[in-house]
């Protein structure tokens, strides 16, 4: 398999993280790797019969609301007004 | 009163108990341990002062007086919590997780924040932004990670406890790498809640120790179940120092997985030291079968692709919006995220991402993230089966010893490493490492009891009655001595 430089720039795109031009290329050769050993996932994914969900079904709690100071989740707020958080705007 | 750096979690106990040592006294030695030695090891990322750490704990309790350094992606109320990451360096966490909650009633001192891989992610410990932490055994090589600060301060008598995360071997790489005991629960048998999450499915909170009650006498205390975590699973406290009398359970079948004690890489000097475990567990008793579990053998590719998927889905909160790293004069929201990102993660952080987004994504998702799953069932199907004709799995946890710094060649190396480590997270039982010995270059070396899920008051019964009749436990690093 090969991952090419728009493959890492559509990740770059998916994964929200602007990276150098050494990043770039180095993880063009890691990712391409990574992902080929993976690939050997396909080698027995076939056989599977799915017999068995190794799954634990997420137990629901009550629809009560837990109380929390708003100023505690505000504190580390890199920008705010009152309890709004204030980011750059949307283009 | 003088203690040795060495000295268990139990003697402590007894120690506070009958008052001839305070909590106050512990403390001074804790600290000026930290402070004479951890320089040149670099275990923790910070050292809390002796009042905030009285002060935050319950003065009585099961582990009154006992010093435990927490792996810093566990959340403490009041301190910082960065994960060893730059994007969280100024973080400081509004809150405990359970575990912590648990530990300061139960009277334990809350040290610190112990250095670890960013997220958690890594085998060595070279991937902390902040700076390297070594292996006690030998200050040039690594210690393991991704809780190589937990392990390291165990195993250089900084702390006789520590608590680590494990997601792929994240604490039983590093205990066997340094001579300590590791256990990974199963999952949901401690509370993630407040366990910065890498992957959700696979993560356990763990516990290091340098001897087999010790852990079991921790681990009593933070198992069980919590509202606050869906995944818990519902078993309350149980005490798991019980039992533990030097003898296996009566007609105990030990199950050794060929393809992977055989398995091409190991090194000959690890294998042999297995094998003299195993002999060992034939003097107690116990019947060895020999199996094969082939669908281990693909444990890492579907790990590889299911972690990154989870991790990320994790790491997608560190945008610079809440908290953490914000990257100054963005011109707008989406170039704020990318730059945010881009300036706090590690190199391993945006690698993860991108195989975990690409095996997510239209067009791949299917080969992939599909695909793993079918095979994590398989496996974790196929370990379940293996606990019909055996009480007890007994695998290696590395090929290698410890590595120096900076000779892993890339990142598919380093993921290799995890290879027999990982189908344990993804089957979701436990698993205990158990040191056995040296490599000939008198390296530490271990092996790992892996059970099915709640088994864990059986694992500690067999690492028990094994470690009475080695002299590993009694070892310590000539260094740090």
């Amino acid at each position: 398999m090969h991952i090419t430089a728009q493959d890492v720039k559509k990740l770059s795109n998916l994964s929200q993280i602007d990276l150098s031009l050494d990043e770039q290329k180095s993880l063009q050769k890691n990712l391409e790797s990574i992902l080929e050993y993976a690939l050997r996932v396909r080698q027995i994914a076939h056989e599977s019969t799915r017999v068995q969900q190794n799954v634990q079904a997420c137990r629901l709690r009550e629809d009560e609301p837990a109380a929390f100071d708003a100023r505690d989740i505000m504190a580390q707020a890199p920008e705010k007004i009152e309890n709004f958080f204030v980011v750059p705007k949307i283009i | 009163m003088k203690i040795s750096a060495y000295i268990s979690v139990c003697e402590l106990i007894e120690l506070v108990r009958k008052k001839e040592i305070t909590s106050d006294q512990v403390l001074d030695l804790v600290l000026s341990g930290f402070s004479e030695h951890d320089k040149q090891l670099g275990s923790a990322l910070e050292i809390f002062d002796k009042n905030t750490i009285l002060q935050a704990s319950q003065s009585e309790g099961p582990l009154a007086g006992v010093p435990i350094l927490i792996k810093d992606n566990i959340a403490q109320k009041g301190r910082k919590l960065t994960c060893a990451s730059k994007i969280l360096e100024d973080f400081v966490s509004p809150y405990d997780a359970t575990v912590i909650e648990k530990l300061k009633v139960a009277g334990a001192l809350l040290v610190g924040r112990a250095n670890m891989d960013e997220f958690a992610m890594g085998s060595s410990n070279e991937h902390s932004a902040y700076f390297k932490c070594a292996n006690p055994w030998d200050i040039e090589r690594v210690p393991g990670g991704s809780s190589g600060g937990s392990i390291a301060a165990v195993a250089a008598g900084l702390v006789p406890c520590a608590l680590g995360s494990d997601t792929g071997g994240s604490v039983r790489l590093p205990a066997s790498w340094c001579n300590v005991v590791g256990l990974k629960p199963t999952y949901g048998r401690v509370s993630r809640y407040g366990l910065v999450a890498y992957g959700s499915s696979l993560d356990q909170v763990s516990v290091a120790t340098r001897t087999v009650l010790d852990n079991a006498t921790v681990f009593s205390v933070i198992a069980g179940e919590d509202s606050r975590d869906a995944t818990s699973v519902p078993l309350g406290q149980v005490d798991y120092t019980a039992g533990l009398d030097g003898q296996l359970p009566r007609g105990f079948k030990l199950g050794i997985i060929e393809n992977m004690l055989y398995a091409e890489g190991m090194r000959p000097d690890v294998r042999a030291r297995i094998e003299d475990a195993i002999k060992e567990f034939e003097k107690l008793g116990a019947t060895t079968v020999k199996i094969q579990i082939p669908e281990l053998d693909y444990s890492l590719a579907a790990y590889s692709i299911i972690s990154r998927a989870e991790a990320a889905s994790n790491l997608a909160r560190f945008d610079g919006v809440r908290y953490g790293h914000r990257a100054a004069k963005s011109p707008a929201l989406e170039a704020m995220y990318r730059k945010s990102r881009g300036e706090g993660f590690g190199y391993e952080q945006k690698l993860r991402s991108f195989v975990g987004n690409y095996v997510l994504s239209a067009g791949y998702a299917d080969e992939y993230y599909h695909n793993a799953q079918k095979v994590r069932e398989m496996i974790a199907q196929a370990v379940e089966d293996a606990f019909k004709t055996v009480d007890v799995l007994l695998t290696p946890v590395h090929a290698a010893p410890a590595f120096k710094f900076g000779t892993c060649p890339d990142p598919l190396a380093m993921d290799l490493i995890d290879v027999y480590t990982v189908f344990v997270n993804m089957a979701h039982v436990p698993a205990l490492a158990v040191p056995c010995g040296f490599t000939d270059e008198e390296l530490p070396t271990g092996f790992q009891l892996v059970g099915p899920k709640l088994s864990e008051a059986m694992l500690y019964k067999a690492a028990y009655a094994y470690e009475q009749r080695t002299p590993w436990h009694t070892m310590h690093p000539k260094q740090f001595v």
